[in-house]
């Protein structure tokens, strides 16, 4: 990992085939710091954790699937209803 | 075209095939996917990979389980999939059924996808400032929406 030091106010740059990415260190608050962040339309940014827990929750519902048991679980549901 | 999914050999037509430019978080090198249903297993459908055969996700349409489901539609994703004022696009949202209780379903309404049926790109956004979590236990929804709804028509009666 790149780790560089930078103060309030302060920039990085990513240069990227679809334009630039800026990233501005805004505030800084005890163990919280508050950056902005400019980037081309398309990019997608996320906090790391909530991709994490969609990631898993992804890889959870891959891992249950069963096409069998919900055509049994629909069976089931279909016959209360008669 | 022809695929191996999770469900077997499927020729899928090229202009059936789903693209999601990001993957799916989890699976941001799977691209191509094709959405499949069958009367079976109605109202569940199926998300299935045309490049990993053993990914695939059981997916259903929101308001299915609750009517009122509501959210602003990110910019993102309005520019990844080019959405314009009459673009029709498709909600669909993650289940996951644990195989040992399958009754114990649960929906990601905090992160669903969407698709421009345009142009067949999809995304899986993931709401900001929502309500909304990534487990909702479908049951108890649906027993909700029932209630709801019969509040609701017990109201009207006393109207009248």
């Amino acid at each position: 990992m790149l780790v560089l030091n930078r103060k309030e106010e302060e920039e990085l740059i990513i240069e990227t085939p679809e334009g630039p990415v800026v990233i501005r260190l805004l505030n800084i608050d005890g163990k919280s710091v508050k950056l902005g962040i400019e980037a081309p339309k398309k990019y997608l940014i996320l906090r790391k954790e909530l991709y994490d827990r969609i990631y898993q929750e992804n890889v959870e519902s891959m891992n249950e699937v069963s096409m069998d048991v919900v055509k049994q679980l629909m069976k089931k549901k279909g016959s209360k209803d008669e | 075209m022809k695929y191996k999914t999770k469900i077997g050999e499927l020729d899928v037509p090229d202009e059936e095939v789903l693209f999601f430019p990001f993957g799916i978080p989890g699976f941001d090198r799977l691209k191509k996917y094709a959405l499949f249903s069958v009367p079976d297993s109605h109202p569940v459908q199926w998300l299935l990979s045309l490049e990993e055969e053993k990914v695939s996700f059981p997916l259903i349409d929101p308001w299915s389980i609750r009517s009122d489901y509501a959210f602003e539609l990110p910019k993102i994703a309005v520019e990844v999939l080019g959405i314009e004022e009459k673009t029709q696009i498709m909600v669909l949202c993650i289940l996951r059924i644990p195989q040992s209780n399958p009754q114990g379903m649960t929906v990601n309404f905090l992160a669903p996808l969407i698709i421009n049926l345009q142009n067949l790109m999809g995304v899986q956004i993931v709401l900001e400032n929502s309500p909304y979590s990534i487990r909702h236990n479908v049951a108890e929804e649906v027993v909700n929406q029932q209630k709801e709804k019969e509040k609701g028509e017990a109201d009207a009666g006393t109207e009248s």
